[in-house]
């Protein structure tokens, strides 16, 4: 009967489609006879009956008339104390046969015939489904016992817990509140590396708490790995999980969906024992799952079974290792509820339930030792990931005080959050730039040490000693440059430098000073710097003081070279002069004693274009040399000489100059340093590659 | 050796430790030694400016005022005031007259300055040194002149693609081509030899100062 259910039949009435075995139209309300035409039977097709006049016999009415029919009664119901039925029977057709025709005898025997299987089918039918109406009534019933009896369970344990919730809640002797207990106990572990850690921060100084960059990208790095693993594994074992629950929600919608739950008991029944701290909001949210979620339910309700066995072994398994106190069946079911709580989100909707879905009945779909070896390496996965989730896989204490303390994930995560700021209170979170840790201060005072006991060693320890470098091409123009000079011109000394650097300098522009003395060059010592007007005492007499001090620096300059003096008076700068006003009056050459090489590049980018014809050179530091090298070679600067490695260009004497052999050993003890140094990044660079190709 | 002399040594050594206890870290010893220096060159300046700038510049020129250069030196005068006047009231537009007027002319200067006095200069002397008469020699290949020129050049254009690809590098998601990774990466080398320079100068000179001043010191402890 139920084999063609899509069948229908139509009404001869208002031709209303009706379900092939129903008796009346639910439409009209009209009787379907077509729906028993028995063979033979056929009221409207009587032959010699007219179909237009006799109107066709309802069902019942001819089983009706069938029963009262005295032809088709059962001869052993009719008087079962009579011992002599049968023959009166036989003897009675006899009699009925010699009184009724031939015809009329044939169809009493065709009808009584009929009768009987008409009625055995009806009778049968009938029983059948009263029978299945019974069975669903039974299991509709007991499954709404079912869940009544889950609610008042949980209702029980609910009020059992409201009074230890609310003593829990206070503060402990520390002044650390439940939840704070609650997430210590969860992460031992760190909770001890944080002790510690506190315990030796007296002992390390607060550099060492701070994160480098290294830590930084470790940490990164961790975090994202256990970000992905702790999806995955979620993801993994939190799919199956959800059928169960989704199936819990199911009864209360339908009642064909409530034909599961028989088979589902052995698998609902261990979460009654679980306890959890799952808001009654996110239960009625579970209660209210949405439609979309029951295909999902049937199409892998056929492999729950193998599933249940497969968790239990697994259980067994996490027993034996003692590394999961928690049942399997808990765990699932907080993935669960975590898992309704992700299907609400719309988001991850189509994105998450599908993909997991298929993966799911992939895995369902394996034979059995292959899921039990999947289960398997999930213990072992699990327990790889041990130290990054003690909680969930470590026993927290013989007692277990918080077993009922299921967390959601989202609530997991956001006390993971919590945690974290905590342990990062008071700890830097942005990497300080160029701060040194103790060690480096260390190195530092050790390499300085270091320096001094050379230096001072090497005076003391034998002659000063000499130099013997190659001359530079520019400290040779330089020299070519000053011998160029002849007596009677006139140069322009311009001095700009700091006390700091006057040992580098003022032995240069001493021995200058006396060749163009020598040489019965006349000069003229200008400054702008009121520094130097100081130490210039170092390389004139006191009557050759620069008294000619240039106000606005290099503005003066410019001004003094760019501006020329009206015919109705002079300059306002003119005033700063005790003499002649300006400043390049019959200059043929310009040399600048200068510790910086910017002060020489503004001279020549300011004031040279202004008085193309003079030349200018300079004396400088070391660290100025190469800066001015590009100026050299376009010819704006015609020479220089840059500390005391071109000393010997212009034969500045060993006395003149700072003791030679400390400053070799100086830069020696410097070059080797810098090649150590060099070699230490080298071997921290290759040993961080290897270490990221090792991960 | 005069009394002078010796409290001159005695300060200069206390100070000079007081600078050395750097190497133990940013001290506060060391901070005094620098405000102590800031201090001294700030009060310096501050007279020699009096005695050398705003004496003769400023106030003489007013005594005769009848005179062009009295006129003319009201103008700084009057700027001056707006520049005092700019530390009570800084809301005013009236005292943004000669700091405006100063960051314009600075501005124009060095503006032309480095048109005139660098890139122009060191451009053409990029271009001549590929002049045939430098890159030969009595009539043969100069190779030194002509290696100098090629590595002049390519050195400039290395360069410049060095900071042409950091900065194309931050507002590409895609790489840059290898042969621009790879002219960059010499560009680097330019750029890394020339600081390696510059440090070692300014080692070398910090090591001439320092070995000069052991050395005073050393002198002055050979004096007794």
């Amino acid at each position: 009967m139920s084999e063609q259910p899509d069948e229908l039949r139509i009404c001869p009435h208002c031709g209303q489609p009706n379900a092939v075995y129903t008796l009346r139209c639910i439409r009209c309300g009209e009787e379907l006879e077509e729906l028993f035409d028995l063979q033979g039977f056929e009221i409207g097709h009587v032959p010699g009956s007219d179909e237009s006049e006799d109107e066709i016999a309802s069902m019942d009415q001819m089983l009706a008339a069938l029963d009262e029919s005295s032809l088709l009664e059962d001869p052993k119901q009719e008087d079962p104390d009579s011992p002599d039925d049968e023959a009166d029977e036989d003897g009675l057709e006899p009699e009925v046969g010699d009184e009724t025709p031939d015809w009329l005898e044939k169809v009493r025997q065709r009808a009584k015939a009929e009768q009987d299987a008409a009625d055995r089918l009806a009778r049968g039918g009938m029983a059948m489904e009263d029978q299945r109406a019974e069975r669903d009534r039974e299991q509709v019933d007991q499954a709404f016992e079912e869940i009544m009896r889950r609610i008042r369970e949980q209702n029980e344990r609910e009020k059992a817990r409201r009074p230890w919730r609310a003593e829990s809640a206070s503060v402990d002797e520390n002044g650390d509140p439940e939840w704070l207990r609650r997430i210590r106990e969860l992460q031992p572990d760190r909770e001890e590396d944080t002790k510690e850690i506190s315990a030796h921060s007296a002992a390390r100084s607060d550099l060492e708490d701070e994160w480098t960059e290294e830590e930084l990208q470790e940490l990164l790095k961790r975090e994202l790995g256990q970000v992905d693993e702790e999806t995955e594994e979620e993801i993994t074992a939190e799919i199956s999980p959800l059928r169960s629950v989704a199936f819990e929600a199911e009864p209360e919608e339908s009642a064909e969906s409530a034909l599961l739950l028989p088979g589902e008991e052995a698998r609902a029944e261990p979460e009654l024992t679980n306890f959890h701290n799952i808001p009654e909001d996110d239960e009625e949210a579970q209660a209210g799952q949405p439609e979309d979620e029951k295909p999902l339910i049937e199409a892998t309700e056929a492999e729950q079974p193998a599933q249940s066995s497969a968790e239990k072994e697994l259980e067994e398994a996490n027993r034996q290792n003692g590394e999961l106190p928690i049942p399997l069946e808990d765990r699932e079911t907080v993935s669960t509820q975590n898992e309704l709580e992700l299907v609400e989100e719309a988001g991850l909707e189509e994105n998450f339930e599908q993909p997991a879905m298929q993966a799911d009945l992939q895995e369902e779909a394996v034979p059995r030792d292959k899921g039990e070896a999947h289960d398997q390496a999930e213990i072992e996965d699990k327990s790889e990931n041990a130290d990054q989730f003690p909680p969930e896989n470590e026993p927290e204490s013989p007692e277990e005080p918080f077993q009922d303390l299921l967390l959601l994930r989202d609530q997991r995560d956001r006390a993971r959050a919590l945690k974290d700021i905590l342990y990062q209170e008071g700890r830097r979170t942005i990497a300080v730039l160029h701060e040194s840790s103790p060690q480096g201060k260390f190195g530092r005072l050790v390499l300085g040490l270091l320096l001094m006991i050379g230096i001072l060693v090497s005076i003391l320890i034998g002659p000063a000693g000499s130099i013997d470098l190659p001359p530079q091409a520019h400290a040779l123009a330089f020299q070519e440059n000053l011998a160029s000079l002849q007596p009677g011109e006139r140069v322009l000394v311009v001095m700009d430098y700091q006390a700091a650097t006057r040992h580098d300098l003022e032995p240069l522009a001493a021995r200058v000073l006396d060749i163009l003395a020598g040489n019965d060059i006349q000069r003229r010592v200008v400054t702008a710097n009121p520094v130097n007007l100081l130490l210039a005492s170092n390389l004139l007499e006191p009557a050759q003081l620069p008294d000619e001090f240039i106000p606005g620096g290099m503005l003066g300059y410019l001004s003094l070279a760019a501006a020329s003096p009206p015919n109705w008076g002079g300059l306002p700068i003119s005033l700063a002069f005790d003499g002649e006003a300006e400043l390049f009056a019959r200059i043929d050459q310009v040399i600048l004693i200068s510790d910086s090489a910017d002060f020489v590049r503004m001279w020549l980018e300011q004031v040279s274009p202004w008085r193309a014809g003079i030349k200018t050179s300079a004396i400088t530091t070391a660290v100025s040399g190469p800066m001015l090298l590009p100026y050299h070679g376009s010819g704006q600067l015609q020479g220089f000489v840059a500390g005391v490695t071109d000393a010997k260009v212009l034969q500045v004497g060993p006395q003149d100059l700072v003791n030679l052999r400390a400053w070799q050993a100086g830069m020696m003890l410097m070059m080797v340093v810098l090649l150590l140094g060099m070699i230490t990044k080298v071997d921290q660079d290759f040993s961080r590659r290897s270490e990221g190709q090792g991960r | 050796m005069s009394s002078l002399d010796l409290v001159v040594f005695f300060a200069g050594l206390i100070l000079s430790l007081m600078v050395f206890s750097y190497l133990l870290g940013d001290s506060f010893l060391f901070g005094i030694a620098m405000y102590t220096l800031v201090g001294v060159s700030a009060g310096l300046s501050a007279l020699v400016l009096l005695q050398k700038v705003i004496l003769p510049m400023l106030i003489s020129p007013l005594g005769a005022f009848p005179q062009t250069s009295s006129l003319l030196a009201l103008v700084p005068l009057v700027l001056s005031l707006l520049v005092i006047w700019l530390l009570f009231k800084r809301s005013s537009r009236i005292t943004g007259i000669p700091l405006g007027f100063l960051g314009g002319v600075v501005t124009a200067a060095l503006v032309i300055g480095v048109s005139r006095g660098t890139l122009a200069p060191q451009l053409l002397s990029i271009v001549n040194a590929f002049e045939p008469g430098r890159m030969t020699s009595s009539g043969m290949p100069n190779w030194t002149g002509i290696f100098e020129a090629f590595m002049m050049l390519a050195g400039v254009l290395a360069v410049f693609f060095v900071f042409h690809h950091q900065k194309i590098k931050k507002k590409l998601a895609t790489p840059a081509p290898a042969w621009l990774e790879g002219f960059a990466g010499v560009g680097q080398v330019f750029i890394g030899v020339t600081f390696g320079a510059v440090f070692v100068g300014l080692f070398s000179t910090g090591l001439v100062a320092l070995i000069a001043y052991i050395q005073s010191l050393v002198d002055f402890v050979g004096l007794w």
